[in-house]
């Protein structure tokens, strides 16, 4: 069982890096020997920062917004998706062997149309294959060796967005646009049950589209608890604005156990959950006006016990060593929002950062 | 029944209906058409039945995830561009049925009108006018319920196909006054009321109108005349609507077409203005609300943008098979476009200043792109255009002289669109 009180001292947490790019990163993994991040970013490259001594190393060959970033636990393999449905599987190890900077290297292999857009992957537990899902509902089955097709499961029937593996290695968990997460057996690829976080999506009559979904999920270190990221009571789907919420279940009953707000006002998607070690949960949302906040929820809590306000993230990576966190961030740059505010030559795309977070004494 | 004109102004509801005509009473209406061209050209316009079909999509729709896609550049967002019908010009990925009509298209990717903000842009865009003269000039379907000859098919002449609720719309009109507003078809839907109770047989209803005529007459006396001509009109109309129930009977429709345009509203009433335009209605406007993507732009766009993809491709065939491409002109167009800069909530904002809109039909080229954008989509690279030279093109489109033509509002000349912009000549054919 999680501890009842937590642990970590969250007057603690504080940005100890932010690292600059020149677009907005879309997602990121630290990886599992501690000594690199990677990141996916909108200018369609990869982004493998070792943090120590801090080098950065660009990796180019998707053609689409970089959606997805996975270390497979073998300590060399690195998986990325993209939203042209791109998958491309990646000795880490060489790319970090190359000098700083842009780095020419190819793939250890590529598998193209694997989905319409890769929206989530993770390892399989055993460690022979990789797991994705995309918006075409599918969740696909990867040989990590070559990265031939090894199995489909369906279940979904529309676009999906998260993917979590239980710790127990017996579970995979999906979540989709309807808010719905279906529990899978691992071993047999059947679904056993499903958790209903459909407040998460909101469709009203005069709605064009569906809007938000299970956006992230996260399973607690002990297994008994799922946190399902998103936000509730969309308003419209053109500002796509609601409220940012997450809901925690009981894993074993299924059973809805409370709903987490963050502090800050916010009006976007939680995108990025995590639960630190000590069962604190991490959330980490978007918000319209650049002003969204990292929300740390103490076990048990239904009110974030502490809030970092800072640019919009797109979810959350914890560092192994347990200490530190990163956030694939936006970083505004020059004046944005209606019209034109800037000569052409000034007028600029927005930037983007890894933010490192610090939680407890390295 | 007669109490629902207030105040010079028709209110939603049954089947109030604008004019079949220009009678010389009107304040707004000295301008005849045939009196500007002569007997012979006027009649040719009415010979040719020139119609619009005018599809707007309220807010904007993103120019770079439809008709002048930047795959690759800093603003270009995730999604491909794919060839269309016409050899080196390419679409997003979203628009796959559009671009296989392509050589049937005429697209502005120039577009730079320069108003930002909804609450002017609207207007401003849809009556066609940059300028502030001190009088608000009607919407393009009122412009042309006035300017084009009267449809003898005696149907309104300007039908508007709108989510929500239906009705009469006397602003649309503007000073030209309120019988050249639209009718709204809420959902599509027919007005209601249309279906007379059969209690009341023909001749009964032939000696309820006979009174109302009366009172009405008696009524215009002490009050403008064009309010209660307008309020007539919407009568007679009503008439002629209530002949035609068969426009409004789903049951004929093939179970293909629907399949064809979708059963999302969008698709349903595109297919309802096709009939419509079908049975010759002069000016259908479809709107579809809800184009503003300031938030979560690609996953919206990815779900929105078949909705219109698909519809007007079914549209555009359907025209086109039935021969009415020849003499029906179809706008596809928006506020605004949205902004290249992608946003903190992956939304794109408001962007007059470069954006594309679509073409085709009637008196327009086909297959033909006008207009260009800088590389990275930002700015036009060369010739702007606003929305005054839109007006002119269509109207031109249409067979009015736009430059030649002027409305008089209380003997006041005012062009029908504005004198410091052009027909955009690459447009025409």
């Amino acid at each position: 069982m999680i501890a009842a009180q937590p642990t970590i001292d969250l007057k603690k947490v504080r940005e100890t890096q932010s690292l600059a790019h020149e677009r907005p990163l879309m997602c990121c993994a630290a990886s599992p020997c501690g000594q690199f991040v990677a990141a996916g970013a909108q200018d369609e490259q990869l982004l493998l920062w070792r943090l120590d001594p801090l080098e950065k190393r660009l990796v180019q060959g998707h053609a689409s917004w970089v959606s997805v970033a996975v270390f497979h636990t073998d300590r060399r393999h690195l998986l990325t998706g993209d939203l042209h449905g791109v998958l491309r599987c990646w000795d880490y190890q060489a790319v970090a062997a190359a000098p700083p900077g842009s780095v020419t290297v190819k793939p250890v292999w590529e598998t193209v149309d694997a989905h319409r857009w890769v929206q989530a992957a993770v390892a399989h537990p055993d460690g022979k294959r990789w797991i994705t899902a995309g918006i075409d509902g599918e969740i696909r089955l990867w040989n990590a060796a070559d990265g031939k097709p090894a199995g489909e499961w369906r279940g979904h029937d529309t676009e999906l967005y998260s993917l979590a593996v239980h710790p127990n290695g017996q579970f995979l968990l999906s979540g989709d646009l309807l808010g719905r997460v279906h529990i899978w057996n691992v071993a047999s690829g059947q679904i056993e049950r499903s958790l209903d976080a459909k407040p998460l999506h909101t469709r009203k009559d005069d709605f064009l589209a569906d809007v938000g979904g299970a956006r992230s999920l996260a399973i607690s270190p002990d297994g008994t608890l799922v946190a399902v990221g998103g936000m509730t009571d969309a308003e419209s789907n053109t500002f796509c604005p609601g409220k940012p919420a997450v809901l925690m279940f009981e894993f074993s009953s299924g059973k809805l156990l409370r709903t987490l707000r963050p502090k800050q006002k916010s009006d976007g998607p939680i995108k990025g959950l995590a639960f630190l070690a000590d069962g604190t949960l991490a959330a980490q949302g978007e918000h319209l006006n650049a002003v969204s906040s990292l929300e740390f929820f103490p076990p048990n809590a239904t009110e974030s016990a502490h809030a970092i306000t800072r640019e919009s993230g797109y979810g959350i990576s914890l560092h192994p060593d347990g200490k530190r966190l990163a956030i694939p961030a936006f970083a505004p740059n020059g004046r944005g929002g209606n019209g034109r505010h800037a000569n052409p030559g000034e007028y600029v795309p927005n930037k983007g950062a890894l933010v490192i977070y610090q939680y407890a004494d390295l | 029944m007669l109490g629902a004109l207030a105040g010079g102004v028709a209110t939603a509801g049954a089947a109030q209906l604008a004019p079949l005509a220009m009678p010389a009473t009107d304040p707004g209406a000295r301008f005849n058409i045939s009196s500007l061209l002569g007997p012979a050209a006027a009649a040719e316009m009415q010979r040719q039945g020139r119609q619009v079909l005018f599809i707007w999509l309220d807010g904007g729709i993103s120019q770079l995830e439809s008709w002048d896609p930047k795959p690759r550049t800093e603003f270009g967002g995730p999604f491909r561009a794919i060839p269309t019908s016409v050899p080196g010009v390419h679409f997003s990925e979203l628009v796959p049925e559009t671009a296989k009509r392509m050589d049937k298209l005429a697209v502005i990717r120039s577009m730079s009108t320069k108003d930002e903000n909804h609450s002017t842009g609207v207007a401003r865009v849809q009556r066609g006018d940059p300028k502030n003269r001190g009088v608000d000039y009607p919407f393009l379907g009122s412009a042309l319920a006035k300017l084009l000859p009267p449809p003898a098919n005696n149907l309104p002449p300007y039908m508007h196909i709108k989510p929500g609720r239906g009705g009469f719309q006397w602003q649309d009109a503007g000073f030209l006054g309120a019988k050249y507003g639209a009718l709204a078809l809420g959902e599509g839907k027919p007005p209601i009321h249309i279906f007379r109770p059969p209690s009341i047989d023909d001749p009964r209803d032939a000696a309820r109108n006979a009174l109302r005529r009366q009172l009405n007459g008696e009524f215009r006396r002490e009050r403008r005349d064009s309010d209660v001509a307008a309020y007539e009109l919407s009568y007679d109309m009503a008439e002629q609507l209530m002949k035609r129930k068969d426009l409004f009977d789903d049951s004929t429709v093939p179970a293909a077409d629907v399949a064809r345009y979708g059963s999302h509203p969008l698709g349903r009433h595109l297919l309802q203005a096709r009939r419509l335009i079908e049975a010759g209605v002069q000016f259908v406007k479809v709107t579809s609300y809800h184009w503003d993507m300031h938030g979560d732009n690609f996953n919206m766009h990815r779900q929105l943008v078949p909705q219109i993809d698909r519809p007007f491709a079914a549209v555009i065939d359907d025209l086109h098979d039935r021969g009415l491409l020849d003499r029906v002109l179809v706008v596809l167009m928006s506020e605004f476009g949205r902004t290249p800069k992608i946003n903190t909530r992956l939304g794109r904002d408001h962007w007059p200043e470069a954006w594309s809109l679509v073409l085709a039909g009637c008196g327009v080229k086909r297959g033909v792109v006008i207009g260009k954008t800088t590389a990275n989509g930002a700015f036009c690279d060369g010739a702007e255009y606003d929305c005054g030279h839109l007006f002119h093109t269509i109207f031109e489109a249409v067979g009015v002289p736009s430059s030649k033509t002027e409305y008089v509002n209380n003997g006041q000349p005012l062009p029908i669109a504005h004198e410091n912009c052009a027909k955009i000549a690459e447009v025409l054919a």
